[in-house]
């Protein structure tokens, strides 16, 4: 097969000729690491590559699936880590110069897991610095650029997550969501990202930015592919104290054979309160074609009343902020100076939060999701656009929608933070292009550990559409 | 609930000093300074809400979702 087809190929298609014996992994892995030389000085998505570390775990999956030892769907597979999971013996950076050298001696839960699994890891990828920031912009490592236009934001803080799987430098990735931070690039560059219910993935081992906010979710080309991510991703993790004891599940059993039918007579409730007047026309066009589209495969499309999530906003921010602080307040008192100074500012200004102030933010924030589980008893799951717009220009800072000035920061984060704020379970998927050719990305969120009914009814949106299907000439 | 008064930059920075920034770093402190406003601003507006329907010490996150709720 020609190397650019196999570096375009789903995750579960790839594994397939794998395990079939039709494509070795070391095939694969060339075939990647040609593809990130041509691609990479275009798109700047990863801060450290692996190549030779993922030929080696490539060779020694060929030999063991040539023993009969297969071991499943991400054996032998090119992934991609965001760059603050510990990788035992490769640099981590965590999008920050002053972690420039640091080379961890013991692996992360995610890189143990999916070394386990016997995937490839081809690099280490872009991400914005301490993973506070949507956009995709480093001081120190250079803009990751989306591969739909080179002069736009990927989104963040998992940049270079989105970009490698939209441009064929990974077929998986993993990144971390606070805000929005695998949402957001995933909407940005047409891939599908999922953040699962707080805790369903372990975090041991990530560099943290607030401990009762992160998440960490995978990046794939289909919802079938981030199932089969999550089958190699999620489970108990002592080390974490956030972990969940939720009992295994296959993520991706029964989604082919529901195909189109998984929308059937779900109760799916359109959130309205983010603000449609501060949503770009073309972004509210594709979610309402979508939403259409759901319908047509039987959902039970309606209006969903939330609490106002403008109010789960400022709780969620509160929140994040001062607990960055905490966790790195002797970094930006000690080197702030060597920091980007607007990640410098929005950590220090965690330190003015007083201990009330926090604390009555907690408990709004368990207010506020009481109220949308409550919401979430009335429908099976909420829907919205995954971004107010669309990806913005590298220079940009504001955007104009119908008159008034929004923050690109805002116009990126402010649908996704909500259900980082509230620990649900939530996926994009592409859903259509703007006029300029960008990607849109739809978000369907769910209660806590209904994952297989988030997954079921993304995949048959994507059964019946080629969204996803589309990639970038870079 | 009691009003949170307006933060002042005199305020600000005695706090500044208090928490350990470099408060001889006058150009850093002015770009701190609506940072900081913002996030007093995003407090107020949390003051407003009662959260009485959580009880102190209880049901704040992370939650455990272990069980499907």
């Amino acid at each position: 097969m020609a190397s650019v087809e196999l570096t375009r190929l789903p995750l579960s298609a790839l594994a397939a000729l794998i395990e079939r014996r039709e494509v070795s992994p070391v095939e694969a892995a060339e075939a990647y690491i040609r593809r990130i030389d041509a691609a990479e000085p275009r798109l700047n998505a990863f801060i450290t590559r692996t190549s030779d570390h993922a030929l080696r775990s490539a060779r020694q999956a060929e030999a063991e699936i040539l023993r009969g030892g297969y071991r499943g769907a991400l054996h032998g597979v090119p992934v991609g880590l965001k760059d603050l999971f510990n990788t035992q013996g490769v640099r981590t950076t965590s999008g920050s110069a002053i972690d420039s050298d640091y080379v961890p001696d013991e692996d992360s839960a995610v890189a143990e897991r999916l070394s386990s699994a016997g995937a490839c890891l081809v690099g280490k990828l872009h991400m914005t610095e301490m993973a506070f920031d949507g956009t995709s912009l480093n001081r120190h490592y250079g803009p990751a650029r989306n591969p739909w236009d080179t002069e736009r934001m990927a989104g963040g803080s998992s940049s270079g997550a989105g970009v490698a799987v939209a441009s064929g430098m990974a077929a998986l990735t993993v990144g971390t969501d606070t805000g929005g931070s695998v949402r957001v690039p995933a909407g940005l560059c047409g891939v599908t990202g999922l953040k699962p219910t707080f805790g369903l993935i372990s975090r041991y081992g990530a560099t943290p930015l607030s401990w009762s906010m992160d998440h960490v979710g995978p990046l794939a080309r289909s919802v079938l592919d981030a199932a089969l991510a999550l089958n190699a991703l999620a489970g108990h993790d002592p080390r974490d104290p956030g972990s969940l004891r939720a009992p295994p599940r296959d993520y991706a059993a029964g989604l082919e054979e529901s195909g189109a039918e998984g929308a059937a007579g779900v109760r799916i409730g359109v959130v309205d309160s983010f603000g449609w007047d501060l949503t770009e026309p073309d972004v509210k066009s594709a979610f309402e074609a979508a939403m259409a589209q759901l319908e047509t495969l039987g959902a039970d499309a309606r209006s969903a009343a939330t609490p106002d999530l403008a109010l789960v906003n400022a709780a969620g921010s509160v929140v994040q902020t001062a607990e960055a602080a905490a966790l790195h307040r002797e970094r930006v008192l000690g080197r702030g100076r060597e920091m980007d100074q607007a990640i410098r500012r929005r950590i220090e200004s965690g330190l003015f939060i007083s201990a009330e102030a926090y604390l009555h933010a907690q408990r709004v924030r368990a207010m506020l999701r009481r109220e949308l589980l409550s919401t979430l008893e009335q429908v099976d799951l909420l829907a919205s656009p995954t971004t107010a717009i669309a990806a913005p220009r590298l220079e940009q800072q504001h955007v104009t929608i119908q008159g008034r000035q929004v923050h690109i920061r805002e116009g990126l984060l402010r649908i996704t933070r909500v259900f980082s704020a509230v620990g649900l379970p939530a996926i994009s998927i592409p859903c259509g292009f703007t006029e300029d050719a960008l990607p849109v990305g739809l978000q369907l969120v769910g209660r806590p550990l209904s994952e297989p009914l988030l997954l079921r009814v993304a995949h048959a949106y994507q059964t019946s559409t080629e969204w996803h299907t589309q990639h970038p000439d870079v | 609930m009691a009003e949170r008064p307006p933060l002042t930059y005199e305020t600000f920075a005695a706090l500044a000093l208090l928490y350990g920034l470099d408060v001889e770093d006058e150009e850093h402190l002015r770009a701190l300074f609506p940072e900081v406003q913002a996030m007093h601003d995003r407090i107020a507006a949390l003051d407003a809400v009662d959260a009485g329907a959580v009880p102190p010490g209880s049901g704040l996150p992370p939650w455990d979702d272990s069980e499907p709720v």
